[in-house]
């Protein structure tokens, strides 16, 4: 929550891209002050006209005139808040786009320091925070500073004892909310801290039921509860009171200049100083002064808000990238990968040790291993999503730094454990976002055993999937992710338990049949079910970040070591299912 | 007034419900609630009254210091006015303080009488409700909606009162004042009302589409950050970062929609204002030349019809959350009138339990198609240990479930000395039995009062001792406020292996009979793994224990081994009769304490 000193940079650098924008609204925050300081000099015209008896025809004239300013007034009203509301929607547009576009770029230690949740919030009520401040608090004050010198200016041609009664009455509300405002928002914090605190009560109740019910615990809980509740009502109505003060206060402020024109201007009619017609002006005058008061004194207590949003919403893009691009970047070709003496970890606990690893083109490479062994990080560093620690990656020799990452990422296809589907069509979620012939598609579909479900969809191909559409099966969402890994025919296919949810049999015999379409290409296959893993030429044996074993299928059964180990355990299981 | 346009946005539903009752029903219902509070919410009501009906004076008295003072050179008349002036605005100001603070009084124990009820309600459910409703909706039903309830009885009825009134007080005094006038300002009234609820009707929609594109750049950020991988390895950013703009476009584009049609409205109503002034100065004028009527009356007018416009749009905001309250009334209600779980029949004090626990024939299934349970039978003799084991999903938990009466089974019965569980009274019965669930759930508050489980009752000595029986009472004097430490987030200021033993010292405190404790199945470094061991054969001292177990020391430690398979008991025995068997059991141990773990 540490608001960073400058961090309205976010504000600063739209404004500086767009200087016509703000002459625009400048512009049109002086003529809207223009018009309707205007309208109380006409209603003057009108009054004094009625007492010094003009002809109708004069008076009507000055309504007319009257009704052709209201109504400039109520258009530039309307148009002048649009354009800043329009600005405030681009401005979170623009904003959201920018740091989402950057947290594409990010990995896993932007998603470790920043829980989804959080992003989302972010992303959401931290910028509806600092758009409004970003457009609308910025000339909404310059807007409410424009009332007060102008109108203070011409009440000064009016009537100076009037006005010098006045405005230090009304400028006083203004410095009032400076000072008051920081505690409004204190109050308004220690009431939202009473919220959550009743909230969380109430979600450890919910989600401990079991452990509530179990220890006979309900009557004591919702005791608790009363008191949370019992505070909750005393902050709540503290905050209700302080804001029933201010309110008090800004009334009293607007009545007290009511007053003073009443009894000062009056006496001045009556003294005949000042004509009925500017009394009746001074008036709505007084009145035009109430809401810039608010809006001036209020910049302060909005600015401060914002600025921790701001900072809250730059910290999500000042999170530096996972890699970074070379500077000058080689076009990569495909051939011998070759992870060398790679250790990884995180925070401090690694991962992987000391592990070397070959993967040839038209090999077979298959990596086993226990949960926790360390074979999503294999991948992590072989996509280049994370570089290692100690060691080295390479293609053909060359350290994988040096290559253009996308093109160098565009080598592999990837069927990763989790589908990773999206709310979007299967279409989309196979081809995602790549440029690609329907047959290619097709292709894909047929090869993945995907096709007959999708023609059982009523719109096929372009059937939606997720929240709003259909769900698929575990074996089904595999399926497609396998899709999506071979659609481009990819030098280097890689298969991190994609099929799990299928049955043993039709897994094999899937990855069998999509390995040896590889041909002179690479696979990578990883699997839980040893059966799969002997469609492999030669296999990694990973154990707590370790290479524990290598060597063909059956070197490794021979060896009886940990390979043999695992193979047993999956009869065990197999056993265990039949019994 | 921009910053209006953003719609709180709702927790999302399980869907937009429909209303069963009448408006009159649901107001019947939650009326008991606001009740008690009956007699400050009538004060706040005549503080409303007096607010309104002085703030009308103001325009009145400045016809008069216009008309009667000032036209005519009253110096003293004016003075006068003034007075009267700055004694009705005291009153204002005094009379709408007093509401406010009232009603924020009365809305907030309303309120909190139903949430409190709601949450005493919840709690009495049967585990089938929970399992059913996600944590978050019960927050929110609990939370949000009796929020909108206290809208209803402390804003709404409020803002319809004091607008009804309003206009009707303005229309008195103008009708008085100058009828002509009057019925040049009452031609112009009906055309914004109309106005006012088209604009509702077409915005209604609006706010709607505008919620779901949030919740759709919600899910597109969540997937995104999910499927991180995915769109880096297939270099997708690009593709994702034109998904994210076409939502915002697209909400953009509803944004400005809702903001236009609410400017239109906003100038039509400024329009409609300058129209009545104008139409008033224009008559007016012209009839005050010929002394038909005063320039205060054409004051008191053009004040009076700026004013006209803001309560007649109140009333018309007012029906949508009116709308939105009684959605929340009948999802409350819902809630309410969900059966609570049984007692079984009045207490009778803590039970007494002599010599066993059976279960018989017990058949169960959670949604009445797929048995988790078939025909378990099961005797526990007091003072046994035992150690129930088996793949997940085989039927365990659900064993301990039933033992906890969470559940009643379909088929069979659970004895305990021979009684059966239904005829027992629920709080009797968990009064003997202790219950350690497999994720340790500690909730906000200190130490002690989750070691105590908020029971007062308890000695804080008494908790003391049993955290240094399972040696958990360094740890937690390791904090300088010891055993009054807050938990932070569910305790994350100790290490999982502490919270572990927290969990027993919390069962060790109410010295239960029987203890049934669902084992974690994460592991923890060997020496806090001792630590854990140590603390549970403490725990397990004189007492008959069911242990969901996954850890061997902890099977060595019991009685008897009961495998639980695919929802029936497939084999009973100590550890080593077993093994020798070579059934399920010797299959399951090798898988987990042989093969695999290097």
């Amino acid at each position: 929550m540490k608001a960073q000193r400058g961090s309205l940079g976010l504000v600063y650098s739209f404004w500086r891209q767009r200087p016509w924008w703000i002459a625009g609204l400048v512009v049109g925050t002086l003529a809207a002050t223009a018009i309707s300081l205007a309208f109380p000099l006409v209603l003057r015209l009108i009054i004094d006209g009625i007492r010094q008896g003009v002809t109708p025809a004069v008076l009507v004239r000055h309504v007319l005139i009257l009704a052709g300013f209201g109504l400039l007034r109520s258009v530039s009203e309307g148009v002048l808040p649009w354009n800043r509301g329009r600005i405030n929607e681009l401005f979170q547009w623009k904003v959201r786009n920018e740091t989402f576009r950057h947290i594409l770029g990010s990995g896993h230690s932007f998603a470790m320091r920043f829980p989804t949740g959080d992003v989302m919030e972010r992303l959401d009520h931290d910028l509806t925070e600092l758009m409004w401040f970003a457009c609308s608090g910025i000339f909404r004050f310059f807007a409410a500073a424009c009332t007060v010198v102008f109108a203070a200016a011409i009440m000064l041609r009016m009537n100076v004892l009037l006005t010098a009664v006045l405005i230090p009455a009304l400028g006083f509300g203004a410095l009032a909310w400076v000072r008051l405002g920081p505690s409004v928002v204190r109050r308004f914090v220690s009431w939202r801290e009473k919220i959550s605190e009743a909230n969380n009560q109430l979600e450890a109740a919910f989600s401990g039921i079991r452990l509530v019910k179990s220890y006979s615990m309900e009557s004591r809980m919702a005791e608790r509860f009363r008191q949370t509740l019992a505070d909750r009502i005393r902050e709540s109505v503290e905050t209700s009171r302080i804001q029933a003060r201010l309110q008090v206060f800004y009334m009293g402020i607007a009545e007290l200049g009511i007053l003073l024109v009443l009894w000062v201007g009056g006496t001045l009619v009556v003294k005949q100083r000042l004509t009925l017609g500017q009394f009746v002006a001074f008036n709505a005058y007084a009145l035009m002064f109430i809401g810039p008061m608010f809006d001036l004194g209020n910049l302060s207590v909005q600015g401060k808000r914002a600025q921790a949003a701001a900072g809250r919403i730059s910290e999500l893009s000042a999170h530096p990238p996972e890699v970074t691009p070379p500077a000058r970047p080689i076009q990569p070709e495909p051939g011998v990968l070759r992870l060398e003496r790679v250790t990884f970890g995180y925070g401090g606990r690694p991962v992987l040790k000391d592990v070397t690893m070959e993967f040839a083109a038209g090999r077979r490479v298959g990596i086993a291993g226990t949960v926790g062994a360390g074979k999503s990080t294999v991948f992590r560093l072989l996509f280049r999503l994370a570089d290692p620690q100690a060691g080295k990656l390479t293609l053909n020799g060359l350290d994988v730094r040096s290559f253009d990452l996308a093109a160098y990422r565009r080598l592999f296809g990837y069927a990763p454990q989790e589908p990773m589907l999206f709310s979007d069509t299967i279409r989309n979620n196979i081809a995602v976002g790549r440029e690609v012939e329907p047959a290619r598609l097709q292709r894909a579909v047929v090869a993945a055993q995907l096709d007959r479900e999708v023609a059982g969809f009523d719109k096929g191909l372009d059937e939606l999937l997720g929240e709003r559409g259909t769900r698929l099966s575990g074996g089904q969402k595999g399926r497609v992710a396998i899709a999506r890994a071979i659609l481009e025919g990819p030098p280097v296919l890689v298969f991190d338990d994609a099929t799990a949810a299928l049955d043993a049999e039709t897994e094999r015999e899937l990855v069998a049949t999509l390995v040896a379409q590889q041909g002179e290409r690479t696979a990578i296959v990883v699997s839980h079910r040893l059966a799969v893993l002997s469609v492999c030429d030669y296999i990694y044996c990973l154990d707590q970040g370790e290479v524990k074993e290598e060597g063909s299928p059956r070197e490794l059964l021979e060896r009886r070591g940990l390979y043999w180990r695992l193979y047993q355990r999956q009869l065990l299981e197999q056993e265990l299912e039949t019994l | 007034m921009e910053a209006v346009f953003h719609p709180d946005y709702e927790v999302p539903e399980e869907a937009e419900v429909k209303l069963t009752g009448r408006a009159s029903d649901y107001v019947r219902r939650l009326w008991p609630f606001f009740r008690p509070h009956l007699k400050l919410i009538a004060a706040a009501g005549a503080m409303l009254v007096v607010s309104t009906v002085l703030g009308l004076a103001g325009p009145v008295l400045m016809k008069r210091a216009i008309d009667m003072n000032i036209a005519r050179g009253d110096l003293r008349g004016l003075g006068f006015t003034t007075l009267v002036w700055i004694l009705a605005q005291l009153g204002v100001v005094g009379a709408t303080y007093l509401q406010n603070v009232w009603l924020a009084i009365a809305g907030e124990r309303g309120a909190a009488g139903l949430k409190q009820r709601l949450f005493e309600h919840a709690l009495s459910l049967p585990m089938r409700f929970f399992d059913t409703n996600p944590v978050g909706r019960l927050v929110s039903r609990v939370e949000s909606d009796t929020e909108a309830l206290k809208m209803l009885f402390a804003g709404t009825s409020v803002v319809l009162l004091q607008s009804a009134l309003a206009i009707i007080g303005m229309s008195v005094v103008m009708v008085i004042a100058s009828w002509r006038l009057y019925l040049l300002v009452l031609v112009l009234l009906p055309p914004f009302v109309l106005a006012f609820r088209a604009f509702q009707r077409r915005v209604r929609p609006l706010y709607h589409d505008i919620r779901r594109n949030v919740a759709d750049l919600n899910s597109l950020v969540s997937e995104s950050l999910k499927g991180l991988p995915v769109i880096q390895v297939f270099g997708q950013e690009g593709w994702f970062a034109r998904r994210m703009d076409n939502l915002n476009r697209v909400k953009f584009g509803n944004e400005m929609r809702v903001m236009t049609l609410w400017y239109a409205v906003w100038v039509l109503v400024d329009f409609g204002e300058v129209i009545g002034i104008a139409l008033v100065l224009g008559f007016g004028s012209v009839w005050a030349v010929k002394g038909m009527l005063t320039i205060g009356t054409l004051f008191l007018f053009v004040a009076y019809v700026t004013r006209l416009f803001a309560p007649l749009r109140q009333i018309s905001d007012q029906i949508n959350v009116m709308q939105r309250a009684f959605a929340s009334a009948e999802r409350v209600f819902r809630m309410m009138d969900e059966e609570p779980e049984p007692d079984g029949g009045p207490s009778a004090g803590r039970l007494r339990f002599q010599r066993e626990i059976a279960l018989a024939g017990l058949g169960f299934s959670y949604d009445g198609e797929s048995r988790v349970l078939n025909n378990v039978n099961l005797v526990i003799r007091r003072g046994e240990k035992v150690a129930l084991v088996g793949e997940t999903g085989g039927g365990k938990t659900t064993i301990v479930s039933l033992l906890l009466r969470f559940y009643t089974a379909q088929t069979g019965t659970v004895l305990v000395d021979g009684r059966p569980l239904a005829g027992l009274n629920k709080h009797d019965l968990r009064s003997v039995i202790g219950f350690v669930p497999q994720d340790v759930m500690l909730f906000p508050g200190t130490v002690l009062d989750n070691l105590r489980m908020l029971d007062e009752s308890v000695p804080a000595e008494r908790v003391m001792a049993a955290a240094r029986r399972v040696r958990v009472h360094d740890a937690i004097m390791r904090f300088p406020e010891g055993y009054a430490t807050n938990l932070i987030e569910r305790g994350a200021n100790f290490s999982l292996g502490e919270r572990q033993l927290l969990a027993f010292a919390r069962a060790l405190v109410f010295d239960p009979d029987i203890l049934i404790l669902d084992e974690a199945t994460s592991s923890i470094d060997p020496q806090t793994e001792q630590l854990i061991q140590q603390g549970l054969e403490e725990l397990l001292k004189g007492r008959t224990a069911i242990i969901v177990a996954h850890r061997l020391a902890t099977i060595r430690m019991v009685d008897r081994v009961v495998v639980v398979h695919k929802g029936r008991i497939a084999e009973e025995g100590t550890h080593e009769e077993l093994l020798a068997r070579a059934g399920i059991y010797s299959r399951l141990y090798r898988l987990q304490y042989v093969a695999g773990n290097g």
